[in-house]
């Protein structure tokens, strides 16, 4: 939708832009060294898709291949996770410290003729390892970062390296909660703004855990102030990416390409999952979750779920809150 | 479709779903966020009654490769 309901050509303009994506008024301010003069102009430039719009793809963004301490070559991964475990996209991570330069071109090659725009879409990354810190995997990214971790306290120098070089998408990896060990989970997740820019996503179960350690890690990080939306990974180490069993990434998108998974990724519009096709479609005042931050104190939202197997049936949603709260427990949906 | 009101405050200042099949959870969604409206201009609160989209994921520095410099191995997890 564009509406356009009055023109200013001047250069001499500044333009505020406000609203990132939904971008509802530019204003003008005429040249303010004459005489602070002020035009409001409205320029509502919707370009914003509806969320009846948006499908929900399943994928799979942490495997590994015989480049690392998995099976098989970067090809076979993509082309098994295509044809194979029918995804929508997929992401081969090996561990960064046994990844060679030439490993990561393959695997970037591997992704690249792959692909199926609307079909099946790519990434290509690493995972960054530290046995203080834990692990993170860096998406589209061609720099291998320090990994000086043997060493007392570095954080401060990897963050700092990560702020000068950011992957275009980080995801903090299977978190299992240990408050005992106080430099584990990036120092038990203690904030820090400029990082938490560049990390959108966490594990939130993966095919190794079966227990709940994840999502009080998730509620721990959520507690300190970071911005992370979930997702289930297999973290395959056989030659079974993306069949090892019903963990899924689910994320929200216009469309299936690189740009909108990216965006989708990054914005946080996702949830993790067990079951290989459940749908929720949750929103509020019309915003999806993960990418929305509310200044106002009500809000009113709508729930959908569904499952195309019959089989599958869901019996409750619980809303959690600040420290791990169930705020509410929803039983007729 | 189910619709519910959330009520956020400084004690409720995120909100995710947990949606379960018995006693097995299988989904867990993204969370929605709250801030408090920063007050400016004597009190008056600049963004009331506004709700706003988060831009802190967006980065766009050039990333460039510079070599490998080694790692620390990955033998406390897996």
């Amino acid at each position: 939708m564009f509406y356009f309901t009055e023109i200013c050509t001047s250069t001499k303009y500044l333009i505020f832009l406000y609203k990132f994506l939904k971008i509802e008024y530019f204003v003008f301010v005429k040249n303010v060294l004459k005489k602070f003069e002020v035009f409001l102009f409205f320029l509502v430039f919707d370009f914003v898709v509806e969320a009846s719009e948006y499908k929900v793809y399943f994928g799979n963004i942490h495997a590994h291949c015989e480049y690392s301490d998995g099976k098989g070559t970067a090809l076979e991964a993509y082309i098994y996770a295509r044809d194979v475990a029918k995804l929508h996209f997929f992401s081969l991570t090996d561990h960064m410290e046994q990844l060679t330069p030439d490993e990561l071109s393959e695997t970037i090659r591997a992704a690249e003729e792959t692909r199926i725009e609307g079909i099946y879409e790519t990434l290509w990354g690493f995972e960054w390892g530290s046995p203080i810190y834990n692990h993170s995997n860096m998406f589209m990214t061609e720099r291998f970062y320090s990994v000086d971790c043997y060493v007392n306290d570095r954080i401060k120098k990897f963050y700092a390296e990560l702020i000068r070089y950011p992957p275009v998408i980080m995801q903090f990896n299977h978190p299992d909660y240990n408050p005992n060990l106080p430099m584990y989970n990036y120092h038990q997740y203690e904030y820090n703004k400029d990082v938490d820019k560049l990390v959108s996503l966490i594990e939130i179960k993966s095919a190794f855990d079966k227990d709940d350690r994840h999502e009080m890690s998730y509620i721990q990080a959520l507690d300190k102030g970071w911005h992370l939306s979930p997702v289930c990974n297999q973290d395959n180490h056989d030659s079974d990416w993306g069949s090892k069993n019903g963990c899924r990434v689910a994320v929200w998108l216009p469309s299936l390409t690189r740009e909108s998974l990216i965006e989708g990724l990054k914005r946080g519009r996702t949830y993790s999952t067990w079951n290989q096709n459940v749908i929720v479609k949750w929103l509020c005042d019309g915003r999806w979750a993960g990418e929305t931050v509310f200044t106002k104190e009500m809000v009113h939202c709508e729930l959908i779920v569904s499952d195309p197997d019959e089989t599958d049936m869901y019996t409750s949603v619980e809303v959690i809150t600040t420290g791990g709260k169930v705020y509410k427990t929803i039983n007729d949906f | 479709m189910v619709g519910f009101n959330l009520n956020f405050s400084e004690d409720n200042k995120w909100f995710y779903l947990r949606i379960k099949k018995g006693d097995e959870v299988i989904v867990w969604s993204a969370p929605f966020y709250y801030e408090k409206p920063v007050s400016m201009d004597g009190g008056i609160d600049a963004a009331s009654d506004e709700d706003i989209i988060s831009d802190a994921f967006y980065v766009g520095e050039k990333l460039g490769y510079e070599g490998n410099n080694g790692g620390c191995g990955c033998s406390f997890l897996r």
